[in-house]
């Protein structure tokens, strides 16, 4: 019996029927064995006679699966003198410590709780009570008062980033119309939100519930402005850390304690927001109940003050039958098996020889393989070719290009006003003799960072002329280099991740100190440090200190900031950027980033295998930067060696690798492959007849074929600005363009074969082999001969044949 | 047509120079001149001769090549067709090895200046194909290569060396280049392998224009790169690459000394090596700036290098100097510092010594006119005390302050890097001197970008805008040009005390000869005789425009072209006026064009300077007239004075227009006379109403005075919208008739004009603007509409009272109630 029969699906029928179940559970042979059970939070702190707890209980299978049992548990306190449990909620009776403990199944699990002035109501404070108040309400989301200019002539602070202000407009705004000190349950601010009076919003907090309760108190205590600001909260812990539930409709209860600067905690179960990322996997209620769904993985998110964490929670079906394989291939493959393991996840074969020939080469180096190459693959007994055909490709300088390509469009090179063509093509030329000397990433983010001098004499000067709005400079810094997205905390403290805006301007102030000056030719500018120069508070104009990015305040004083912000960056404890750098590697191979998309870290979009971006951060690093080792490892491994092909069990899964992802490649390597199989040559601005799409200098040099297959535009950092989207227009341009029908006469490949005697059939395996690494299978070769007979004319079947393989998905596809 | 749509769109551009506002209707400028745009080659051997292609426009019927240095000249000038012509230039063998400005002189005017390279070594032309690695043009070590980068071209050349051979590559490529035509050369020197010995971009020494000094490893062929910085190129980006071992310094140390004297100088070259040269310098040098030619047994720098002129004692660097409390040695003022920014993070500083309230010049020269590597920082310091003052860049990347002392004692000079950087050809000099007078000239230009120049027709006149530079000293001042061409003059070039810019007419009379020269512009102060100052010209020619124009190469000349061109088939005549213009007024200008029998083609007419407050459009006179008149008008601040005025007069004689200028007349601006004083008026749809006008006359005027109210609202009108002002009045009444389907509105648009006839002319000033509210009539109260009104007895005639101002109706109401 599963346990989706043990645990009831609504709560309100559980204590009824827990005896009666649990004889149930009983009587199941063989009896469930549990491997663990805990009682959440692990430590609990109650510092005032207001406070209180929820505690929840969890039972772990050998499997894995978890099973809240927080109603079965029988619950005791070895000291009852000093608090009492009701309904999982701890209460405080007289101050000191004891031991929570819960007896299920035969086990035991024991809490610390401490109890401090426990004789003593806390006082109800504005910023600590009644914000998390209306921000768990939502009154200050964007759609409603914390819009920017505020919703029915109230506004409040979008997610509560300014509680001064907050006070001042819910206490002195339009008179003291909000606030009825004299009858404080008839103020405004109460019955708009109770809905008695007329309500945009409707009814957001119910008459007498805990939050009416704290806004009533506030008001009773004559609304007072807090005497000091709250203690500001450091962490937040959501319990359990991972839950995995069997079947659909099974139920897990969430427990949130927040943790301030003066070292309380605080039960936050009924004043942090929850969301999911993945509604049909895992519905989170308001109170942050968990009800499972179908079969998949998904992050619970509680959302409290600035701080957002996330539980994982994997979904299985009931009765799953899962055989898990044994372990081969590197560090890599251990580290997929490991997730696949969890969700209980088949993993598709390896591909095959031709397959990964073509695969490999174009994710290395952008081009197809010739058919030779393909052929010496192919006919090599070697058990490691696999290995040599990797490294051979490693070593050739397209390899270099792809990855200057993509550097460029993250550093928008790209001529405009302020940018000359000189200064684009000076700058991507040392971003590429850059990558093909192996300069480590972290030496050439360094050399950004602290570019000084001339945009012709320094090239990488560039990367602060580029972009001059010292705001969005640390934007993109933070984005590119770190892959956190901090533009939200502009304006208010971030959503969904932890930023505020006291770290987006520390962070700014980094680049407070940049100067640029003409140079005498008119189109250089000469970028140099300040030493002076500041960036203020937009709330409160007070100067920012420079502060690193959920890290310190660094001393500054006499330094180029920048030098102190790219010695941090680039540090070997520096939590995000190893793992952004691997991240991108990790996606180019892969199709989909670990974090997805690749440069929006941030606690509600969680790794998918955090564990395997913490191994590929570690051998970055290990590495020294040289990204060519860790592509080395990535395409060594099995999992970028599995087949396309999914097999059953595996065929919904896009992030867990458990096989390859068919993907169209990317529009400058496309146009330069079909270039490459029908011999002909594009020319671009600045390059010889015959360059290559990917060794464009300047973002601002395109043709018709690069635009429509999502070339990136190089406006911004955004790593999905160069797109793999299809679109109408590329199906169209392929079929009618002049890209393959024109480029197949220009090149004359097909006349070559014909002079040199190949038949129709030699010249159809010739087109099969040059474009998709493999010959035609027999029903594909005897339906195109049909089809070169019916045409009449056998060159232009032939052409037509060309062309179709070039149409097809096989071609334009990496798989 | 392109042209001309250019014409007029430069045109607008420079009246915003201008002092008054002109609403131009057509252009006079310089496009319409002869412009030399291609050369087929450009540059020479000394001693030798070459012929040379120029094409552009309207030099078909050229007649001579103006060279603004010796050393160069002309012969053979033939012509290919109206845009072609060819000539034979010559260099002797004495001329200096640079760059050489020249003019093409026509029949009709005076081109664009254009550039003409001197080379030591013997020329070898680039040969296609070259533009591989492996098939590089193999040249002789000293020569001068003439080649061209065509778009996405390039140019290798082979060199073979010994090992420690010298050899030096300079580019002659972007300073030939011709306004938007920007060839930003590159170039780079490799091994037979393929190793970059050497390469450079920008060299600063040379601009953008390239600059490589290596010392060859080994024996063997070395292989020179020539291309467009980022690939670009086209036929008209030509270059001459100076290859061999001639010496090269790019900086001299000390950067300059006292006239007359030689200066025995340090050279450096880009390697950092270091010989002494002895080069003369001029007695008296207008610009402080010399070029001198470094030179070696028989060879020569392809280029000169620049160094200052100036009566001061130099100082040369003696290390420690880097800090200023310790440095034993201080130097009277005037005194001339000279140092290299050796290291990185260097800073030099020099110790001076100077008296309370001196008023310093303290100028470091790197950039300009050294061409050195330093962008100089520039800071003050007291000895024994801290900072003063500083400053980075003054218009240029080098430094300039002017310091006053603030009391005795010895003050430190502190000079370093903007980035901090240094080397062993980082040269600088910085001259503290106590602040002189000095004065000087410069011309302004018709068309903007486009540096101007003098043509007069035979029998005619031309004028310019000229100004009068003066610093740390003031008064009146006259320019003078001595030394114009035969049987031409020029009007006489005071310059009240209070003014920097006049208007100078060259005049040539009928049976001048063609001929054409290089002349200054000498400025003189008429006061203080004990001044013996004398200024000189200085004027800048843009050779290439970068993106909005921007200033991007081109070169000072002391010397302004002035050419007599032929005749022109019409002259020009302003009819001096009797009366002056007022502020706030407007004058009828009477201009008469006299034209040669058969002549009828329309002249066009503007003023070359409007005085200042003074606004005008200007004028066609139509082919079948010889007399237009021209409206100025003054706004309220025109500044009262009689100044002299004159125009230009443009027509197209075939081969392109021709413009003379007139002679001057005076221009009389003279106060206001009326003052109008105006009040709202309240009126409502259909009833008449008076507008009552404030005016009285500021002084006595000769003639009939009048007073015209304008503008009244549509459909309303005045029975007598003239009236005679008595010269005791104080107000005119203007009856108005308001219809009844006036639209109701404030109507902000009603003026006066005020005029004074008289037998010398008419002076009119217009004031405004009077407000007239037009209301819809109040409806009567209902009960009174409905009670059957009585019919009314005609009313005595009302005794005539007195017009009523709004504010005295308001009042007398108020009084009322």
């Amino acid at each position: 019996m599963s346990v989706e029969k043990i645990i009831p699906k609504k709560t309100v029928f559980f204590v009824a029927l827990s005896c009666c179940l649990q004889l149930v559970a009983f009587a199941q042979d063989p009896q469930p064995q549990w491997s663990a059970f805990t009682v959440y939070p692990s430590d609990i702190q109650i510092s005032s006679q207001s406070d209180s707890q929820h505690v929840i209980a969890v039972a772990t299978r050998p499997d894995g699966i978890t099973v809240d049992v927080s109603d079965q548990v029988a619950w005791r306190l070895e000291n009852p003198a000093l608090a009492r449990i009701e309904n999982l909620i701890v209460y405080p009776t007289a101050d000191g410590a004891t031991e929570l403990v819960g007896a299920w199944n035969g086990m035991e699990a024991r809490v610390k709780l401490t109890l401090t002035q426990t004789a003593t109501p806390r006082t109800v404070s504005f910023e600590r009570d009644v914000m998390p108040v209306l921000t768990k309400s939502g009154c200050n989301t964007g759609s409603c008062h914390g819009a920017a200019r505020g919703k029915d002539g109230f506004r409040l602070s979008l997610f509560g980033f300014d509680p001064l202000g907050d006070y001042q407009r819910i206490t002195r705004e339009i008179g003291i119309r909000r606030v009825n000190l004299a009858v404080p349950d008839q103020s405004l601010i109460l019955l708009k939100a109770t809905g008695a009076v007329q309500h945009t919003g409707g009814k957001k907090i119910e008459p007498g519930s805990k939050h009416y309760q704290t806004i009533l108190a506030w008001l009773q205590a004559g609304a007072p402005a807090d005497a000091t600001r709250t203690p500001v909260v450091t962490k937040v812990d959501l319990y359990p850390r991972q839950a995995v539930l069997e079947g659909e409709s099974s139920q897990q209860r969430l427990v949130a304690v927040a943790t301030y600067a003066d070292g309380t905690q605080r039960d936050v179960w009924d004043l942090a927001s929850f969301t999911t990322n993945n509604e049909r996997t895992a519905a989170v209620a308001f109170d942050g109940r968990i009800t499972s769904g179908v079969r998949g993985e998904a992050f619970v998110m509680a959302r409290f003050d600035t701080h957002t964490v996330g539980t994982q929670v994997l979904a299985l079906p009931s009765g799953l039958q899962f055989q898990p394989q044994p372990p081969t291939g590197n560090y890599i493959d251990g580290l997929v098996d490991a997730k696949l393991k969890k969700l209980r996840l088949p993993a598709s074969g390896l591909c095959t020889d031709a397959e990964f020939v073509r695969r490999a080469t174009v994710d290395i180096t952008g081009l197809l393989p010739t058919e030779e190459e393909t052929q010496a693959f192919l006919a090599n007994a070697d058990p490691n070719k696999r290995a040599s055909l990797i490294e051979s490709l490693l070593s050739r300088k397209e390899f270099s290009e792809i990855w200057a390509m993509k550097w460029a469009d993250l550093l928008m090179i790209k001529s405009k006003n302020e940018v000359s063509y000189k200064a684009a093509y000076l700058y991507y030329n040392w971003l590429i003799n850059q990558i093909a000397s192996n300069v480590p990433i972290d030496k050439i983010v360094r050399d950004l960072l602290m570019a000084t001098g001339g945009t012709f004499q320094s090239p990488a000067t560039n990367f602060y002329q580029v972009e001059q709005d010292r705001l969005k400079m640390s934007e993109n810094v933070a984005q590119v280099f770190m892959g956190i997205r901090t533009q939200c905390a502009q304006c208010h403290n971030h959503p969904f991740d932890r930023w505020t805006m006291d770290d987006y301007y520390g962070f700014a102030a980094f680049f407070s100190q940049v100067g640029r000056k003409q140079s005498e030719d008119y189109r250089q500018i000469l970028v140099f440090n300040t030493f002076g120069g500041e960036v203020n508070h937009p709330v409160g104009g007070a100067v920012v200190k420079p502060k690193f990015l959920g890290g310190v305040v660094p001393d500054t004083s006499g330094k180029d900031r920048r030098a102190v912000l790219a010695d941090w960056i680039t540090s070997t404890d520096n939590p995000y950027f190893a793992k952004s750098i691997a991240n991108r590697i990790w996606a180019h191979f892969t199709g989909v980033g670990i974090v997805d998309p690749v440069d929006d870290f941030r606690a509600s979009n969680p790794a998918s295998n955090p564990e395997l971006l913490d191994a590929l951060a570690g051998k970055l690093v290990e590495y020294k930067y040289d990204i060519k080792q860790l592509v080395r490892d990535i395409c060594n491994s099995q999992t970028y060696q599995r087949s396309t092909s999914p097999i059953e069990g595996n065929e919904q899964d896009l992030r867990n690798y458990s096989h390859g992802l068919v993907r169209r490649i990317p529009s400058e390597n496309l146009l330069d492959c079909i270039s490459q199989v029908t011999q002909t040559k594009e020319k671009f601005r600045g390059l010889p007849l015959g360059a290559r799409a990917v060794q464009i200098a300047d973002g601002a040099t395109s043709n018709y074929f690069l635009t429509t297959f999502g070339r990136s535009g190089r406006t911004t950092v955004c790593a999905d600005e160069a797109t793999t989207d299809p679109s109408l227009s590329q199906a169209l341009h392929l079929i009618n363009g002049g890209a393959v029908s024109g480029k197949i006469n220009q090149g004359g490949i097909l006349n070559q074969w014909k002079q040199q005697g190949l038949t129709p059939e030699a010249i159809i395996d010739r087109i099969y082999f040059r474009c998709l690494s493999r010959f035609p299978t027999e029903p594909e070769k005897s339906r195109l001969m049909q089809l070169i007979q019916e045409s009449g004319n056998p060159d232009v079947g032939l052409h037509d044949v060309f062309w179709a393989v070039l149409n097809s998905r096989e071609f334009i596809f990496n798989h | 047509m392109e042209c001309l749509r250019r014409c007029l769109r430069r045109d607008v551009l420079a009246t915003v120079v201008m002092h008054a506002v002109v609403i131009g209707s057509f252009s006079i400028t310089n496009a319409s001149q002869p412009e030399a745009n291609n050369l087929s080659a450009i540059g020479v051997q000394r001693g030798n001769s070459v012929e040379v292609q120029i094409s552009g426009a309207r030099v078909g019927d050229a007649r001579e090549l103006m060279f603004y240095s010796p050393g160069l000249s002309a012969s053979n000038i033939t012509k290919v067709d109206a845009n072609n012509i060819k000539a034979t230039i010559t260099a002797a063998p004495d001329a200096k090895t640079d760059l050489h400005g020249f003019r093409v002189i026509t029949e009709s005017g005076t081109s664009n200046m254009r550039l003409f390279g001197v080379s030591a070594l013997p020329s070898v032309a680039e040969t296609e194909p070259n533009s591989e690695f492996a098939q590089a043009q193999a040249i002789p070590k000293n020569s001068t290569i003439e080649g061209v980068v065509l778009n996405e071209d390039v140019d290798y050349f082979a060199v073979e060396l010994e090992a420690g051979e010298r050899l030096n590559v300079e580019l002659e490529g972007l300073r030939h280049s011709y306004m938007n035509d920007f060839f930003d050369p590159y170039v780079a020197v490799y091994d037979a392998n393929r190793f970059e010995i050497t390469a450079n971009d920008d060299s600063v020494f040379l601009q953008q224009d390239c600059l490589c000094s290596m010392v060859a490893p080994a024996k063997g062929r070395y292989i020179i790169e020539v291309r467009e910085s980022s690939f670009g190129g086209n036929e008209r980006a030509r270059y001459r690459l100076h290859v061999g071992d001639f010496p090269r310094p790019v900086a001299i140390l000390p950067a300059g000394g006292p006239p007359g004297q030689p200066l025995t100088a340090t050279c450096i070259d880009l390697l950092g090596n270091q010989w002494t040269e002895t080069f003369e310098m001029p007695a008296e040098s207008p610009t402080k700036i010399h070029s001198v030619w470094s030179t070696q047994g028989d060879k020569v720098a392809p280029s000169p290098n620049r160094v200052r002129v100036r009566a001061m004692p130099n100082v040369l660097e003696t290390e420690p100097n880097s800090d200023y409390n310790a440095i034993p040695t201080s130097h009277p003022v005037p005194v001339a510092f000279n140092g290299i920014l050796e290291t990185e993070s260097d800073r030099d500083y020099w110790v001076f010594e100077a008296k309370k309230d001196q008023q310093l010049d303290i100028q470091v020269f790197a950039r300009l006119p050294l061409r050195s590597q330093v962008d100089s920082v520039l800071q003050i310091f007291k000895v024994g005390g801290g900072g003063l003052a500083g400053n980075d860049d003054n218009g240029n990347p080098d430094s300039y302050l002017s310091f006053k002392v603030p009391e005795d004692g010895k003050y430190a000079v502190c000079v370093s890097d903007h980035l901090g950087r240094g080397g062993k050809h980082f040269v600088y000099r910085v001259e503290v001197s106590v602040a002189e007078a000095e004065i000087g000239t410069t011309v302004n230009e018709l068309e903007r970008y486009v540096s101007q120049t003098v043509n007069v027709p035979k029998g005619a006149r031309m004028a310019i805008e000229t100004n009068m530079v003066r610093k740390n000293v003031g008064g009146e001042a006259r320019i003078q040009v001595p030394d114009l061409p035969e049987k031409t003059n020029h009007s006489d070039g005071l310059v009240a005390a209070d003014q920097g810019t006049i208007q100078l007419i060259f005049r040539a009379d009928a049976d001048a000869p063609s001929t054409s020269k290089l002349v200054d512009l000498k400025g003189t102060l008429t006061v203080n005789p004990e001044l013996t100052l004398v200024g000189h010209l200085n004027q800048r020619t843009q050779l290439i425009r970068g993106q909005n124009n921007v200033d991007v190469w081109g070169r000072y000349d002391d010397r302004l072209a002035v050419t007599v061109v032929e005749a022109a088939p019409f002259d020009i005549e302003i009819v001096q006026s009797q009366v002056p213009i007022v502020r706030n007024g407007s004058l009828v200008l009477t201009i008469n064009a006299k034209r040669n029998p058969g002549f009828d083609k329309p002249i066009n007419v503007r003023l070359l300077t409007a005085p200042p407050g003074i606004g005008y459009s200007a004028v066609t006179i139509p082919g079948d007239q010889s007399t237009i008149q021209m409206n100025l008008t003054a706004n309220g601040g025109a500044a009262i004075r009689t100044w002299p005025i004159l125009v230009l007069a443009t027509t197209d004689i075939g081969n392109g227009p021709i413009t003379i200028a007139s002679e001057f007349v005076q221009l009389e601006v003279a106060d206001s006379l009326f003052n109008f004083k105006f009040t709202k008026t309240m009126a409502e749809q259909g009833k008449p109403v008076d507008v009552l006008v404030g005016v009285e006359m500021k002084r006595p005027a000769e003639g009939t005075i009048e007073v015209e109210i304008l503008g009244l609202p549509p459909g309303t009108a005045s029975p007598t919208p003239k009236l005679s002002l008595a010269p005791d009045a104080k107000q005119l009444v203007f009856p108005v008739n308001i219809p009844a389907e006036t639209r109701a509105g404030n109507y902000k648009t009603v003026v006066c004009r005020g005029t004074v006839t008289s037998d010398k002319g008419i002076i009119t000033q217009v004031n405004g603007n009077a407000e007239v509210q037009i209301d819809v009539p109040v409806a009567p109260p209902a009960a009174v509409a409905a009670a059957p009104a009585p019919m009314p007895a005609p009313a005595p005639d009302a005794p005539k009272e007195k017009p009523l101002t709004r504010l005295e109706q308001l009042r007398k109401e108020k009084g009322k109630q």
